[in-house]
C-alpha cells in the first residue's frame, strides 16, 4: 500500500571522491510502502547512492530527508540507521562465527528498546517464516548462500524497520533462492515496508513500482517494468 | 541497563564463539602472567631462602661471624666485653647427626660454605687450633654436595682408629643413621694429639663441608640442636673473624636483601616491560584483524561509543581469564621449582604469596585494557564503507 508519505526526498545530491564526480545532481523521491529499484551498470554509483540512502555515507552535498527529518552532511546518524533502516547486502555480511540467532538479533542488541519476551516472539516467526528452525544452532560460516541472505533478511527485519535497503539482494543466489528472496522483499512492502533495491537484475526491477537508471552519475525515472 | 547488560553477554558469546582465535589472543597474556608469578615466586623463594639462617638466632646473644663463614655456623652467648672472652657455643643438631649418647661429644667442624675450618685456640690448653693440613684425598667439592653419600675429612689417627693401617681413603663412616665416605685425611693437630690418647669414637672429629651440614640439618629448628662448648675463646683468637652485633647482622641482612631486591625489582621491570609489549601487540593484532566485523555492527547499529565498549570489555575477558590461567600455571611451576629444590636442600620453600597474585593480575588486565583503548578507538573511528571492503 503507497501512502502519498514522503520517506525519503533528494535534492541535488551530489557526491565526489576527490576530483571524480559519482553522483551528480540526482533529484528524486520514495514514498512510504514503494518499491523502488535503481538499475545500473558496475561502477555506475549505485551502492554509493545506497550507503547514502543507508546513512552508512554522509560526505555528500545537497540535500537528503529521511522521515521527515534533514540529514546533515558529516553528522554520524547511527541511531536513526537502526531504527529505521534494514541492509539486505549482496555479500550478506554476517558473523561467520556467530550462530544464526546472534547474527538475527544484532540489530536489536544495540537497539536494545524492546522487551526480550517481544523479540523471542519476533525471532520465532522470522525463523518460521525464512525456514532457518533446522539450521538455527548452526554458525553462519557453514550455510550456503541462500540460506546466509535468508539470515541477513532476518536479521534486517528483526527490529521492524520502516525502510529496507537492499544492495543486490539476488546478485550471489540461483534462481530459486532469488525468486524466495524477492517474495520475501515483496510481502514486506505489503505489510507497509518501503523497499529500495538495487540491481543488475531486470527480474527483480519487474516487481518494482518504481525504477530508476543510473548512468554517468545522473539518475532517471524509468516506466516500472511490469 | 538493559542493553549494557545484553553487550557484556554477547561479548562474552563472541569470545566463546571465536575458540582459536580467542586462545591465540590469551596466549601472549598466559605467557606473560605466568612468566611474572613464576619470576616474584622464585626470586621470594631464593630472598627468603638465604636469610632462613639468620632468623632464628635468639634476640639476646651477640654473633659471631667469620669473614669466611656464614653466620649460620655459631652464636657467642653470655659475652661479656670486659673480659673480653666469649663462649662460642657452636651448634650440632644431635638428633639427626647422633642418636646414640656415646657419641653426643662428636665435634663437628667446617661446616663452612669454602671449606675453611674454625681455627681456634682453647684458653684452657693453649693449644692452637689452627686449620688441617690434608695429607691425603681431595678437598671438598661442590659436586659433593650432590652425591647421596656425603663426604667427610678425618684426622689422620683417627683413621687409623677406625680403619687400621689400611687405606681409610673411600671407606664409609656411619654416624648416627648417615653415612659419610672419607675423601680426605688430615694432619693431626696437637688437640687432636692430646685426645688421641684416649681415642675412643665419642670423641671423634669430623669434617663435614656447609652445604652437606645445611641439607642434612636445616630443620629450622635450632634449638633442638646440640651444642659444643668452646668456653673461655678470647674473641681476638678467633682468627679469621670479627665479632658484630645483632644490629650489625640485622643491617648486613638489610642491605643484602636491599641488592637482591634492586636486582629482582630490575629482572621484574624488564618482565613486566616485556608482558605488556606482548598483550598490546596481541591485542593490537587482533583488533586490526575484526574491522570487517566492526563494519557489520556499525552498519546494523553499534555506535562508536559501543564498539569501544565491546572491544575493551573483550580486553577485560582476555585479561582476566588469561592472567588467571597464566598465574595458576605460574603458581605450578613455582611449585615444582620448589619442589626440585627440595631435593638437594630438604626445605620446601613454596608458600603462597599475594603479590604473586595480586601484581600479574592487575598488570594484565591494565596491560589490556589500556592495549585495548587505541586500536578500539581507531576502529570505531574508521569509515564503516572502509571496514566492509576489508572483507
Amino acid at each position: 500500500m503507497i501512502s502519498s508519505n514522503k520517506v525519503i526526498e533528494i535534492q541535488n545530491l551530489t557526491r565526489k571522491f576527490g576530483d571524480r564526480v559519482i553522483l551528480n545532481d540526482l533529484n528524486f523521491t520514495v514514498h512510504e510502502g514503494e518499491f523502488v529499484a535503481i538499475l545500473g551498470a558496475s561502477g555506475s554509483g549505485k551502492s554509493t547512492l545506497l550507503n547514502i540512502l543507508g546513512l552508512l555515507d554522509n560526505k555528500f552535498n545537497g540535500s537528503y530527508d529521511l522521515l521527515g527529518e534533514r540529514i546533515r552532511p558529516h553528522v554520524d546518524y547511527t541511531p536513526k540507521r537502526a531504527s529505521s533502516i534494514g541492509f539486505i547486502f549482496q555479500l550478506y555480511y554476517l558473523m561467520p562465527k556467530l550462530s544464526i540467532t546472534d547474527n538475527i538479533l544484532l540489530p536489536h542488541l544495540y537497539l536494545g528498546k524492546e522487551e526480550k519476551s517481544v523479540v523471542e516472539k519476533k525471532l520465532a516467526g522470522l525463523i518460521a517464516r525464512l525456514s532457518l528452525g533446522h539450521i538455527i544452532d548452526q554458525p553462519c560460516e557453514v550455510l550456503s548462500g541462500g540460506e546466509k541472505q535468508r539470515v541477513a533478511i532476518a536479521r534486517a527485519l528483526v527490529h521492524n524497520p520502516s525502510i529496507l535497503i537492499c544492495d543486490e539482494p539476488t546478485g550471489n543466489l540461483d534462481e530459486h533462492n532469488g525468486d524466495n528472496i524477492i517474495t520475501v522483499l515483496k510481502e514486506e512492502q505489503q505489510s507497509g515496508k518501503t523497499i529500495i533495491v538495487v540491481t543488475h537484475s531486470l527480474k527483480v526491477a519487474k516487481y518494482a513500482d518504481k525504477v530508476f537508471l543510473l548512468e554517468k552519475g545522473g539518475l532517471t525515472c524509468v516506466e516500472p517494468m511490469k | 541497563m538493559r542493553r549494557t547488560y545484553e553487550i557484556i553477554k554477547h561479548s562474552i558469546k563472541v569470545v566463546k564463539q571465536n575458540g582459536i582465535r580467542s586462545l591465540l589472543v590469551m596466549l601472549g597474556i598466559i605467557l606473560s602472567s605466568l612468566v611474572y608469578t613464576a619470576g616474584i615466586l622464585i626470586s621470594s623463594y631464593f630472598i627468603d631462602k638465604d636469610y632462613l639462617g639468620y632468623k632464628n638466632f635468639p634476640e639476646s646473644t651477640m654473633l659471631v661471624m667469620s669473614t669466611y663463614n656464614t653466620i649460620t655456623e655459631g652464636y657467642v652467648s653470655n659475652y661479656n666485653e670486659t673480659k673480653s672472652t666469649v663462649v662460642l657455643e657452636h651448634e650440632v643438631p644431635i638428633n639427626n647427626l647422633v642418636n646414640s649418647d656415646s657419641l653426643l661429644n662428636t665435634r663437628i667442624y667446617g661446616v663452612s660454605e669454602d671449606y675453611l675450618y674454625f681455627p681456634l685456640k682453647s684458653h684452657d690448653t693453649n693449644d692452637s687450633l689452627e686449620v688441617s693440613k690434608l695429607i691425603a684425598g681431595r678437598d671438598f667439592n661442590f659436586n659433593d654436595y650432590f652425591e647421596t653419600k656425603k663426604k667427610i675429612h678425618i684426622h689422620q689417627s683417627y683413621a687409623e682408629l677406625l680403619f687400621g693401617t689400611g687405606n681409610a681413603l673411600g671407606k664409609v663412616l656411619t654416624l648416627g643413621s648417615k653415612d659419610y665416605v672419607i675423601v680426605g685425611i688430615l694432619k693431626d693437630t696437637p688437640d687432636v694429639l692430646r685426645n688421641v690418647k684416649n681415642l675412643s669414637t665419642s670423641s671423634l672429629v669430623i669434617y663435614i663441608p656447609n652445604t652437606t651440614f645445611l641439607s642434612f640439618y636445616s630443620d629450622n629448628n635450632l634449638k633442638s640442636h646440640g651444642i659444643i662448648r668452646f668456653e673461655g675463646v678470647d674473641i681476638s683468637d678467633i682468627k679469621g673473624s670479627n665479632l658484630v652485633t645483632k644490629d650489625m647482622i640485622s643491617n648486613r641482612m638489610i642491605e643484602d636483601k636491599n641488592s637482591s631486591k634492586q636486582f629482582i625489582e630490575l629482572v621484574t621491570i624488564g618482565i613486566t616491560i616485556v608482558s605488556v609489549m606482548i598483550i598490546m601487540i596481541t591485542m593490537f593484532f587482533n583488533i586490526k584483524e575484526r574491522v570487517f566485523e566492526i563494519g557489520i555492527r556499525r552498519a546494523v547499529g553499534a555506535t562508536k561509543d559501543d564498539i569501544r565498549f565491546q572491544f575493551l570489555l573483550e580486553g577485560t575477558i582476555y585479561g582476566f581469564v588469561g592472567s588467571i590461567i597464566g598465574i595458576l600455571l605460574g603458581q605450578l611451576f613455582g611449585f615444582i621449582i620448589c619442589v626440585m629444590d627440595m631435593a638437594n636442600t630438604n626445605i620446601f620453600m613454596y608458600q603462597i604469596n599475594l603479590s604473586s597474585f595480586v601484581y600479574p593480575f592487575t598488570l594484565s588486565v591494565v596491560s589490556v585494557l589500556a592495549a585495548s583503548i587505541i586500536p578500539s578507538v581507531v576502529a570505531s573511528n574508521t569509515n564503516i564503507i572502509e571496514c566492509l571492503k576489508v572483507e
